[in-house]
């Protein structure tokens, strides 16, 4: 039974890419400290974060995962390269890891941009190796989050990806870091508070935290009933549910005198705390404040890395415990969250056109950016118009394809341009917008590549950011169209901001204390750690198809879900 | 049945610390008496030393005895520990000795490692304290109420118990009002001390009507009357005979039982007196209290309803509804643990100090332990004593960090922890670990136990209780955030930071570890725990 949608194999890599960050670390935090300006540590933890990038790639250019392949039953994409150990017997929890199309590009993400990042945390000077050991540990933790099919493993993940993210901002950040790292915490912390609690109740109601068979028993499809524990729960028989499950276990508890008799009551409160839990993460307008404190004040590498992958955790959140686990309720509040959307896309980008710091203005851009995976995500589960017929499959695959491709395409270009400002900073010692001005004049390159990375985050053709917006708008017209329509002004003012941005920087008469900057060098650091970036967002700009194939069948297959509902 | 020589060696952990609390006493006397400055740091360091070395040695030796140490087998070889250590090993491993008084079980064994770990930590912990004119006493009375603990896990008979109930109490009356000059501490003193006379006599009482009924069920030829076995049967025989009279003495005996221990354990509404001590004892003492004391509590009342009275008709079910309604013993621990998770929560809200935040705290966390109290499944047994264990860990180490802000701040207000973490982020951050576990935040041991009493409790029917318990949860949160709060966001008045010695820096830091530890593999004590339930007769 089990096997018919898991695939085992000789020689399963996922642990290893999600856990060799780990062995790095150690080494990094045990490896005697060099003199003062010696790089070893920080090259051979470059070096190491090599090694699950490398395991990622060879598994997608080997074919030793297939993202097209289906499962036995056909009913759902095959979940590949598992990992299945018993790990809490009595939750009847499994240390159970596994890739499928959902979560594949964004551990190709993950392993892509870390290397970078570690090479752009050269600059830290103070505690390198320390610095550099709670990056190795950021990367296991989120890795761990992306690949754990099991929902305590991936509570575990998502709740310890917390901490080093905590003393990178607290330790090694800007002005005002103490306040941002706590006010990241604290936020992340209380919106997760409900989907604890909810967590703990979907153990109770159903006996088990197996993210695959939740996800088969929230589709109706068939359930071997000895993966869930004996003696929780209302009993699992064929047809169950896991909206009725919860039901029944609320009407044990005497509930359904508070909640009423409905039967989707306690799946849509439950599908609502999950929603806030990952929505303070991927910063959706109003539970955004965090986000462009943090941005603006940890070191540049960690705003990276926060930004390019960690707002991804919350997307992906949604797409594994959301979507895969209400799929019903997603569909009925999708109208909610394409407001919610729409609202990010509007305040993201009017907010952004009010910005003086070059920091905080990524970061609203961000917002904004982010606000098109939700609406990609809202319109993929949206009920459709009677117009649509047959295309109503394609409309909400392109929905999910767009998703996951801006996901991906946002990752490389935000992750470019804050280090950018991070080097503008280190050269003039200001992020703010009016005390630049004509910088082309003085680094025509360093304004080359910025321009490239700033193109590609606002999704000029070509280039990467492109190909999300597309697909998702695509999925957007035809099933949300008046939402749709308003977003789109959110599109135009958001070239406007960060246009804008680039004139203030690069335009206009020359400030006379900024006449002597160190232009980028082909070949020197600073080039090096950019010029990946810029490649992965002209490949995938020019050719998608890599990237697209790998998340399509899954989201074929999730779009079926909605269209039989 | 009577005593025999090989039973010494089964004591031998307890004739150990015996001996040690009698040398720490000796040996102050035969060190340089003085009360000058220098003598007196001398006799401290001293007492403490021995005390130490003593309790170590009992660690161990309850670690050989209970053995949780293995042969090692590689290949076809088989290493040996040395033949000593197999001596003590089958001389320790189970048995009722003294005539069935002291069970030396899976569960003493626990019982014995979490007592003697918590007195070793305090007593580190104690370490900077000002030296009062016998510094030896109060390591002796530490030793002294360690003992009592492990009388109270294993006792086996209820004169045992009520020994072992009173060699612990009487010498924490002493610690807590251990600083005489002090009002608080005084107060804390006589205040625990009257409360915890009259639970005695509380106590005592239940168990005189529980002889009482043994000795009219005149099954006495070939038992102890005072055993819990006894007791189980006469129990047994009582609900079996509806109509006689004696089914109600044995429930009035249990309550009695329940009533005294409650006192003991800090049970709403028997809680009253355990803010003021907490908060009015010496820092180490509390967290010495509000562990090992607490857990010893715990251990004796989980023995002593499940080897006393499982019969189903006295245990009764804790599940409202079908197909089995509301009542018996179970019923009652639920409603005392609601009662005593809302009152210590709601209580801990306005507080300003954190010792006595930290009080009600504990309060609240008993209302927790009793989820697992009110079925004797296994998993109710099991979760139950992780529980303890992780409380235990958990609570050492925010009594302890907060002792050691008080040696250097002089108080334990919240405005002393203003801007902790900016003093020291290296304590701040193990105080932190300690708070997000007992607010059960995972990774953390905390969120494990939690979570597992309540799975426990709903396997038992509860349901009604683990909702609350989960409400409850979400009302915790605020006030351990304040902690928080305190320690990052209030700006410090000084930046000097907080000096910890060497010793309770490493004990710390190795506490901290654990209940990570105790988090992400939480399964390495289930084997023992699961044993030691099984040989008590957990279902």
């Amino acid at each position: 039974m089990l096997n018919e949608f898991i695939k085992f194999s000789d020689w399963s890599i996922t642990t290893l890419i999600a856990l060799s960050p780990l062995v790095g670390m150690l080494l990094a935090l045990v490896f005697p400290k060099p003199a003062e300006n010696s790089r070893t540590i920080a090259w051979g933890v470059f070096a190491w974060s090599l090694v699950p990038l490398g395991l990622t790639l060879f598994l997608w250019l080997s074919g030793g995962f297939n993202p097209a392949l289906a499962s036995v039953t056909g009913d759902q994409a095959m979940i590949q390269q598992v990992d299945r150990v018993r790990w809490v017997p009595f939750f009847n929890a499994d240390y159970f890891v596994g890739l499928d199309g959902m979560n594949f590009p964004l551990v190709f993400l993950t392993t892509a941009l870390t290397p970078v990042c570690i090479l752009a945390a050269f600059r830290i000077k103070q505690r390198q190796n320390v610095y550099l050991a709670l990056m190795l540990l950021l990367e296991s933790a989120m890795l761990g989050y992306f690949v754990s099919l099991n929902f305590l493993l991936l509570f575990l993940f998502w709740e310890f990806s917390l901490v080093p993210m905590f003393f990178i901002i607290n330790n090694w950040g800007g002005e005002n870091r103490r306040y941002s790292a706590f006010k990241f915490f604290v936020y992340t912390m209380a919106g997760s508070v409900g989907m604890l609690i909810i967590f703990e109740f979907i153990y109770l109601a159903t006996g088990t935290f197996d993210l695959v068979v939740l996800s088969r028993l929230a589709q109706g499809l068939p359930v071997d009933p000895a993966l869930l524990a004996p003696k929780l729960g209302a009993g699992y028989s064929n047809g169950a549910t896991l909206q009725s499950m919860l039901f029944s276990a609320v009407q044990d508890v005497g509930l359904t005198s508070v909640l009423g008799n409905s039967n989707g009551t306690p799946a849509a409160i439950i599908f609502w705390c999950i929603f806030v839990a990952f929505a303070v993460k991927l910063a959706v307008w109003p539970l955004h404040t965090w986000q462009p404190d943090t941005y603006e004040n940890a070191p540049t590498s960690g705003s990276m890395i926060v930004s390019a992958v960690m707002s991804k955790m919350g997307a992906y959140g949604m797409i594994r415990l959301m979507i895969m686990l209400f799929p019903k309720q997603t569909n009925h509040f999708a109208p909610i969250l394409a407001i919610f959307a729409l609202a990010s896309i509007l305040f993201g980008a009017y907010a952004g056109l009010a910005q003086t710091n070059l920091k905080r203005l990524i970061a609203y851009a961000s917002i904004n950016h982010m606000g098109y995976v939700l609406l990609g995500l809202a319109a993929a589960a949206s009920a459709a118009p009677e117009s649509l017929g047959n295309l109503d499959v394609a409309i909400r695959t392109s929905a999910l394809n767009g998703v996951q491709a801006q996901m991906v395409a946002h990752g490389f270009s935000t992750a470019a341009l804050f280090f950018l400002a991070g080097e503008l900073y280190e050269r003039t010692g200001t992020y703010q917008l009016d005390q630049f001005g004509g910088l082309r004049k003085v680094m025509p390159i360093f304004a080359g590549i910025m321009g490239v990375a700033m193109f590609a985050n606002l999704g000029l053709p070509g280039l990467a950011g492109f190909v999300g917006e597309f697909f998702i708008f695509r999925g957007a017209w035809g099933t949300q169209p008046v939402i749709t329509t308003i977003a789109v002004l959110g599109l135009i003012v958001t070239a406007l901001v960060l246009i804008r941005m680039y004139q203030k920087i690069f335009y206009g008469p020359v400030n006379h204390k900024l006449t002597n900057l160190p232009d980028i060098k082909v070949g020197d650091w600073a080039f090096n750690v950019t010029l990946p970036l810029i490649i992965v967002l002209l490949v995938f700009g020019i050719y998608p198809k890599p990237l697209m194939d790998l998340s399509n069948y899954a989201a074929t297959v999730m779009a079926q879900v909605f269209t039989s509902l | 049945m009577n005593f025999q020589i090989a039973d010494f060696t089964r004591l031998i952990p307890e004739f150990l610390i015996l001996a040690i609390a009698a040398l720490v006493l000796l040996g102050d006397v035969l060190t340089r008496w003085s009360k000058g400055k220098e003598a007196l740091a001398e006799r401290t360091g001293e007492a403490i030393a021995m005390t130490l070395m003593g309790l170590g040695l009992a660690f161990v030796m309850v670690l050989i005895q209970g053995g949780f140490f293995n042969w090692v087998q590689i290949g076809d070889w088989k290493f040996y520990n040395f033949s000593i250590f197999q001596n003590l090993r089958t001389s320790g491993l189970d048995g009722s000795i003294l005539g069935g008084a002291f069970v030396v079980d899976p569960l003493t064994h626990i019982g014995r490692l979490i007592f003697i770990g918590a007195a070793f930590v305090t007593v580190v912990l104690t370490g900077k304290a000002k030296p009062s004119n016998n510094p030896a006493e109060f390591y002796a009375l530490i030793l002294f109420a360690t003992l009592g603990m492990i009388f109270m896990t294993a006792g086996g008979e209820l004169i045992m118990i009520y020994l072992g109930v009173e060699l612990t109490s009487i010498p924490l009356y002493v610690l807590a009002g251990y600083f005489r000059r002090d009002p608080v501490s005084s107060e804390a003193g006589a205040k625990y001390y009257i409360f915890g006379a009259l639970s005695s006599a509380i106590l005592l009482f239940g168990m005189s009507l529980l002889l009482g009924l043994t000795l009219m069920n005149g099954q006495t030829m070939n038992a102890t009357p005072t055993s819990l076995s006894s007791v189980k049967t006469a129990v047994e025989l009582a609900f079996a005979n509806p109509e006689g009279p004696s089914q109600g003495v044995a429930i009035l005996g249990l309550l009695f039982i329940l009533a005294g221990m409650a006192y003991k354990v800090a049970i709403v509404p028997f809680h009253a007196w355990s803010p003021d001590v907490y908060q009015g004892a010496p820092t180490s003492m509390t967290a010495f209290i509000s562990t090992a004391s607490k857990t010893a509590g715990f251990f004796l009342i989980y023995r002593v309803l499940v080897t006393g009275f499982d019969a189903p008709s006295i245990m009764g079910t804790a599940a409202i509804g079908a197909p089995t309604s509301f009542g018996g013993w179970t019923s009652l621990v639920a409603i005392l643990a609601s009662v005593t998770m809302l009152v210590g929560n709601l209580a801990a809200l306005p507080q300003t100090n954190a010792k006595r935040m930290l009080a009600y705290s504990s309060i609240a966390q008993a209302g927790f332990l009793m989820l697992g109290l009110v079925g004797t499944q296994r998993d109710s047994s099991v979760s139950l004593l992780m529980y303890l264990i992780a409380y235990t860990v958990t609570n050492l180490v925010a009594f302890g960090i907060l002792a050691l802000v008080e040696d250097n701040v002089g108080g334990t207000d919240f405005s002393n922890l203003n801007g902790l973490g900016r003093r020291s982020p290296g304590l701040t951050l193990l105080l932190t670990v300690a708070i997000l576990s007992l607010a059960g935040i995972p990774p953390l041991s905390g969120f494990f136990v939690k979570f597992y009493v309540f799975i426990a409790a709903w396997q038992e029917g509860a349901k009604w209780l683990v909702i609350f318990a989960v409400s409850n949860t979400v009302i915790s949160l605020y006030y351990y955030l304040r902690f928080l709060k305190a320690m990052y966001f209030a700006p410090a008045e000084t930046e000097e930071p907080i000096k910890v010695g060497f010793g309770p820096g490493i004990v710390m830091t190795a506490l901290t570890l654990l209940i990570f530890g105790l988090g992400i593999v939480p399964t390495w004590l289930y084997g023992v725990l699961e044993q030691a339930t099984i040989r008590i007769g957990a279902r």
